[in-house]
Order: C-alpha cells, then structure tokens, then sequence
C-alpha cells in the first residue's frame, strides 16, 4: 500500500503535466488564431467604413443607424458620445473618414466584433472624473449647431440628462426648472458651471454661495428649489 | 529723606482718616453748603506735593491715597443722586438737574482738585448718572424726537454725547423718525402735480431737518449722514409705496420740464434758478440717475425742438448744475443738444439775411425755420413710424434744404407747419404737425374727401393716418360724414366751414406729444440696454488693468465705478460678466472658480 501512495502523486503529475502541454499547444494555436485576428489592420478598418458610409466620405445618418444596431447599441446610449469622443467627431449623427480612421486605429479596432468587445472599455471610461470632465466639456460642441455659440435648450436637456441623469440625484429637477425657465439656449459657460455645480454642491444646496461666480442660470435655480421647497 | 518718611506716615495713618473727611466736605459743598475752600484745597495739594520731586508718576501718591477713594465716595453719592432724582421728576426735568449737576461739578473739581482729576470725576459722575441709566434716556428719546422737543434733544445731545454707545441709539431714533416724516408728507400726495408736490415735499423735510440738526444738534455729523442714510433711502421705500421707479424719475424729470418751460405761471427767471438749485439738492440723493437723465433728454428735446423753453439761459444753467453733480460724461448729450439749438439759430439767421440781401428776390413762398441735429445726441426716433410722401407743396422746400453727400432724415413727426386757412370767416393759422398737413392740404381741391383718397396722397399707413385723422376731427376741423366712431376704408370726410376758435392761431395737438407709458417703457429698456454696455465696459476696463480677479473683488469694483450714475444689481453685473466670458474677453481661471482672467 505504501509504495501505491507514493506511485499515486508521480502518476497525477504526469497526468496534469502532459494535459498542461496539450493545454499550451491549444492555447498557442488560438493567441496565433486571435493575434492574426486582433493586429489592427487600417486596410479592414477603411473597408469596415465603407460599409456603413457607402460611397461618401462619411457615415451619414443612416449609416449611423445601421452601425448602431450592428454594435448592439442604441443611437442615445451615452456609449455612443463616448466613442464620439474618442473619434473626436466634429458632428453629431456623423463620422467622417478621417474621425473613423484615427479614432478607431486608437482603439485597435477594425470590426464590429471588435467594437463590440471595447464597449465595456468605453463605458468605464465614464467613471474617471478627469476623463469624465474632458467628455462632457466635449459634449457641449459635439452637439451644438456649428452656426450658433450655444446649445438650444432641448438638446441641453437630452445631454445633460445622457450625462448627469444618472449620477446626478438633482439632474430631474433641475430639467424641471428649466423647463420652466425663459432661457432658450445654454452657453458653455453656464454648460460647464453645471457639471461643477454638480459635483461640488451638497443635494440640500446647503454649502451653495449666491455671493459666488456662479452663473446667473444657477442662482436661479437655486432660488426657484428653495422657494419651492418653502411651499 | 524727610519726605519718605512723611509719605509713609501719610499713608499708613492720616490717609483714610483724611480720605472720609474730604469725602464729607465735598458733601456738604454738594448739598450747598461752603466748607473751608482754602483748608481743603490746600490739605488736597499737599497730598500732590508730596511726591513731587518724583521724575516718574508724581502723581503717584495723590492718586492712591486720595483720588481713587475720592472717585469711588462721588460714585457712590452720585448713584444715589440719581436715582432721588429719577423718583422725582420726568425724563426733561432729571436731564435738565443732571446738567445742571455736572456742571457744579466741574466748577467744584476746578475749585478743590488737581487739574489731572477734572475728567476722570466728571466721567465718574457721567457713568453714573447716564450711562448707568441709558435705557431709561433711550426709552424717552423716542417720545422727544416724535414730538420734536427741541430743549430736550438738545439736552439729550449733550449728555449721550459723553457716554460710549449713548448716540447710536439716538441717531436710530432720529433716523425713524425723519422716515416716517418723509413718508408722511409724500404719502398724500394727489395724483395731478405730483412732481412738483413730491420734490417740494422732500426738500421741506430735507431744509427742517437739516435746520433742526444744525441748531439742536450742534450740526453733528453722525446725524446728518443718518439724513443722508433715510433720504437716500427714500427712493426705495417711495417706490415701493406707490409708484414703479421709472414714473418716479420720470416725474422728477417732468418736475424740472415745468419749472423750465414757458408756461410756468409769474416765475422770474431767478425764481425758477432758485428752484431748479434745491432740486438739484433732492437729485443728488437719487438712485438711477442715468433714467432720469433719458428721461430729462427726452423732454429737453421737446422743449428745444418746439420751442417751449422759459428761456435758454435757464437750460444752460440747468445742464450746468446737472454736470456739476454728476459729472461730465453724465451731460455731454445734452450739452450737444443745447449746442445744436443755438447753431442752428444762428444759420437761421444767417439764411435769412441771406435771402434779403440778394439782388434777385427770392421768394421762398413759405417762411420756414430749419434745426439741423446731430443723429447721436437727441434722443429721437430716426426709423419714422410711417411711409409718408411729402405734399407737393412742401417739395420745394425740401429739395432745397437737402444738400448731397450727407445723410439726412427728415423728423416729419417733429416738424410744426403754420397752415393758414383762408377759407373760414376769418384767418386762421394752425400749428400743425406734417401730417396733419397732408391731410389738410388734400382739402384744398375739394371739400370732401374719401378715406382711400387721403391713403394715396399721403401714402401714410393706416394707424398712423387714422391717428392723424382723429385729431383733426377732435378739434372739429373736418366731420365724419358717416358720424360713426370708427374710421373705416369707405369713410368720407368734409370740411366743416363754420369751424370757430377763440383764437386766431392755436395749436392742433396730437397724442405724439404726450408721453404715453410706451414711450416709458421705451425708454427704460434704452436705459437697461446702456447700462448692460456700460457695465461690460466697466468689466473690460478693470480686468484689463488688473488681469486676474476674484469675483467678488470685480463686483465690488464695477459697483464703485457705477455708482454715480446707477446701482447696478448684482444679478446685472453677472450676466455682464457671463456675456463677456461668452464672447472671450474674459475666462474662469483655471486654477479656481471664483477668478476670472482676461483674455488678451
């Protein structure tokens, strides 16, 4: 019995051994199989393009649409102002050739495969605030008519709803509060102070300061919620 | 050596001895009797002589052994006092005995003590006697100042005066008092003539209390700036009562047109100077004077333009005073408009003899009077309100006022035309606008006239048209031929050839001359819209110099730069502020929030 106790480990190392080989043999065959598949190349990425954007230069509304679905992702999931983002895209609803190749080279992606799998990448992208920060001031331009300086108050609501909605406990009254108001449009100023406004002013609004720089857009908010408040 | 040990003996045996005598003496002199003068004064001297060869604190002695005792007894007596005093009389009497007591006092210090003692007694028994008791003075100082008891505030000056923390209250006191005055007499104020009865009423009270100040008071600075405070103040509360602020100015413009136009009932020209100084007095506490200075434009237009004026030396004098209170910048417009005038007299006259002199006699047909204005200076609208095709008759004229390679307007709105109507009875010469004119004039062809026919020969649109229509058959000039109210396409109207008036030129007026709440409106917007230049301004000229600036630093700043002419409001200044981040003149700071940069 001794000697069969001590056969037994021998006989277990060899067996797990030579299924680790097998094992590395495999899994060389599939790094060789995915590294043809993952090296980004530019000429898939360009061919990747003209599928959605047709004989144009540019992914146009439609092309949108189908990329989106194609993706797995509808066209107003902040994912998309992300990779906007990282595409640095000049228009909403559009990608041009240029914005294609460069963004999504920096990606490494040429697929929708590809695409796909770096979306959880872009969605955390989000959770840093520096990078947050770079997304939302980016916001601001990337949806704004390019004739005009600032943002039409509807499309404010919808991408600061895409962006605080969220994380942003106060975001549905602020919405509320604009409704209500007579701005017609936001500039950036005021664009930007939100999302400090956000960020740095307790949910009671206690620890806000009228006597600060705040824009005058916030004080009237504030004003408006504590009046509200009071009735 | 001696003298220590004179000192020493002093101090351990006579001093309380001589301490309680001394108290008792001066008691009795309290109470009215005459101890020994010589004795005490002496006995108090020798205690100051003692350590007089002492090069430190000579005094030392005196005031260890005598004064600091001595202070504590008349304490002591005066607390007494005051409260017999207080059982027995009233709040003026107990002034007047307290005054009268601080007095004696004095002289008695003069007369017993070293001259280093004078204040510290006379301090003690103003503790004492007031300050201890300050609630009951101030509990009275109201009922004195309602019913303004000039010897008791007089009174009441003088011993608050003395004691830390005894004015404030007064001057609180006065304060409310002078407001609930002011209040008073503007609050009854009748609707017609509330200009003049709302500056005249102010400056009463500003005069009767100034003079009480003055003479109750010892003219105390505490006091005037608390008039100062509740005038300036004044503003507020009189707009909140009753009237909106642009009204308010605008009826202390109309205060100033009244006095300056001609109709002014008797006044000589030194009355009305005299007058237009003291307002200038009620100006000066005014908030907003850049809406008083549009509205005053405004009517000073007017006044120059039709020739309403008292007399032109009064205007000057008037933009004068103005520029001395608010500074250069504040009257140039108008200064330009009263330049204008005088020029334009003079090319007027220059004209006229012109035509005279030449050989060929020119016969202009019409005698006509020309004012050429500058575009930036009158505050007149140049989009005319209407399309208007000049009647034949005035062609001329005009073509030859035009000179080529200027731009001109022609204020039609403006312009007074003497018609002469031959028709009637006898003579008449009406003042009439253009307009009006041109409607007139259509009846030259014939007697009626359609309402159709009067659109093609002016070529006026319609409000204004049927505007000018109405006050021609206002004045009973023409009839309606339908005699319905409305004016309508198909009207027709005629000549009325028994038309009378009591005199042989008179003046049709229309609502343009009034000042309709339009025109108020307008003109508060005008304002709103210079002061948002003139803040960005402000702001520009500031972070230009400064480059970096807290926020708070740059509203405090553009405040003081503004407040001459407005008080801008805080929420103002900010969108200024955000207009021009917008524009990027200035930006946020990078660093922090509250700091703004300019961009160069």
């Amino acid at each position: 019995m001794p000697p069969r106790k001590k056969r037994r480990p021998t006989a277990g190392d060899d067996l797990s051994a030579k299924k680790s080989r097998q094992d590395n043999v495999y899994r060389k065959q599939e790094t060789l199989q995915i590294q043809e598949a993952e090296a980004f190349s530019s000429k898939r990425c360009l061919e990747w393009f003209y599928e959605y954007a047709g004989c144009d230069d540019v992914v146009g509304p439609e092309g949108m649409e189908k990329f989106c679905e194609d993706i797995g992702v509808e066209p107003e999931n902040v994912v998309m102002l992300v990779l906007a983002w990282k595409l640095d895209a000049q228009s909403m609803g559009y990608f041009t050739l240029q914005e294609w190749l460069k963004g999504m080279g920096s990606l490494q992606c040429d697929s929708t495969e590809k695409l796909r799998n770096s979306l959880d990448y872009l969605r955390s992208v989000l959770n840093d605030a520096t990078s947050f920060k770079l997304i939302y001031r980016y916001a601001f331009d990337f949806a704004r008519e390019k004739d005009q300086r600032s943002l039409d108050l509807n499309t404010a609501k919808c991408m600061l709803g895409l962006l605080l909605g969220k994380t942003w406990p106060l975001f549905p009254v602020f919405n509320q509060f604009l409704e209500q108001s007579k701005y017609k449009v936001i500039n950036k100023d005021q664009w930007c102070n939100v999302l400090e406004f956000s960020r740095t002013i307790n949910l009671d609004l206690s620890n806000y300061d009228e006597d600060g720089a705040w824009p005058v857009l916030l004080d009237e908010f504030v004003e408006w919620y504590k009046d509200r408040e009071m009735s | 050596m001696l003298r220590e040990i004179r000192r020493c003996y002093c101090s351990s045996k006579i001093n309380m001895n001589i301490c309680i005598q001394f108290g008792c003496c001066f008691l009795s002199d309290r109470c009215g009797e005459d101890p020994n003068q010589k004795v005490i004064h002496g006995v108090i001297n020798s205690f100051v002589h003692v350590e007089q060869y002492k090069k430190k604190f000579p005094l030392k002695f005196y005031q260890e052994v005598f004064e600091g005792p001595f202070l504590t007894k008349t304490g002591e007596y005066y607390k007494q006092e005051a409260s017999n005093l207080l059982q027995e009389s009233t709040c003026s009497q107990y002034m007047e005995k307290v005054l009268g007591r601080l007095k004696d006092e004095e002289v008695r210090c003069r007369k017993y003590l070293h001259p280093s003692s004078y204040a510290k007694v006379i301090h003690e028994c103003q503790q004492r006697m007031v300050a201890d008791h300050l609630q009951f003075l101030h509990g009275e100082c109201q009922n004195i100042i309602r019913q303004e008891k000039r010897d008791d505030m007089a009174n009441m000056y003088t011993l608050l005066r003395a004691v830390s923390s005894g004015l404030p209250h007064m001057i609180q006191e006065i304060q409310v008092h002078i407001h609930d005055e002011g209040l008073r007499a503007t609050s009854n104020l009748s609707q017609e003539n509330m200009p003049t009865q709302f500056v005249e009423s102010v400056l009463e009270v500003h005069s009767k209390f100034v003079q009480l100040i003055n003479t109750v008071l010892n003219g105390d600075q505490h006091f005037m700036s608390a008039l100062d405070k509740v005038l300036l103040h004044f503003n507020t509360v009189y707009k909140g009562t009753r009237i909106s602020p642009p009204y308010q100015l605008h009826h202390l413009a109309k205060y100033c047109d009244n006095l300056l136009k001609k109709s002014a009932k008797g006044m000589t020209e030194n009355e009305v100077e005299d007058k237009l100084t003291s307002f200038i007095t009620v100006f000066k506490y005014i908030d907003d004077k850049d809406v008083f200075q549009k509205f005053y434009a405004r009517m000073l237009a007017k006044r120059l333009i039709h020739g309403l004026s008292l007399s032109m030396d009064s205007e000057e004098a008037m933009i004068n005073k103005l520029k001395q209170a608010c500074g250069y910048e504040f009257t140039s417009k108008l200064h330009r408009m009263y330049t204008d005038m005088s020029v334009s007299t003079d090319l007027n006259n220059k004209f006229n003899n012109f035509i005279k002199t030449q050989e060929t006699v020119v016969d202009l047909g019409i005698s006509f009077q020309i004012y050429v204005l500058q575009a930036g200076a009158w505050p007149l609208t140049h989009v005319p309100s209407s399309t208007f095709a000049i009647p034949q008759e005035l062609e001329k004229s005009v073509q030859m006022v035009s000179c080529p390679g200027q731009e001109q307007s022609f204020l039609h709105v403006l312009r007074a035309e003497h018609v002469k109507m031959n028709y009637l009875c006898k003579p008449y010469v009406a003042v009439v606008t253009t307009y009006q004119m041109a409607v007139l004039l259509a009846f030259n062809n014939s007697e009626t006239v359609s309402y159709k026919e009067l659109q093609d020969s002016t070529q006026m649109n319609e409000k204004e048209l049927q505007k000018t229509i109405k006050s021609l058959l206002d004045v009973k000039m023409i009839s309606h031929d339908s005699q319905k109210e409305e004016i309508e396409a198909e009207s027709t109207f005629s000549l009325i050839m028994s038309f009378t008036s009591k005199r042989t030129k008179f003046k049709i007026t229309t609502s343009m001359q009034k000042d309709t709440p339009q025109e108020l409106e307008q003109t508060r917007s005008a304002v709103d819209e210079d002061r948002k230049m003139y803040l960005q301004a402000a702001i520009v000229r500031i972070m230009k110099a400064r480059k970096v600036l807290r926020h708070n630093a740059l509203i405090q700043e553009v405040i003081n730069q503004s407040k001459a002419r407005f008080n801008p409001s805080i929420s103002m200044i900010k969108k200024c502020i955000e207009v021009l981040i917008d524009k990027q003149y200035i930006e946020r700071s990078q660093s922090s929030a509250d700091e703004y940069s300019y961009v160069a």
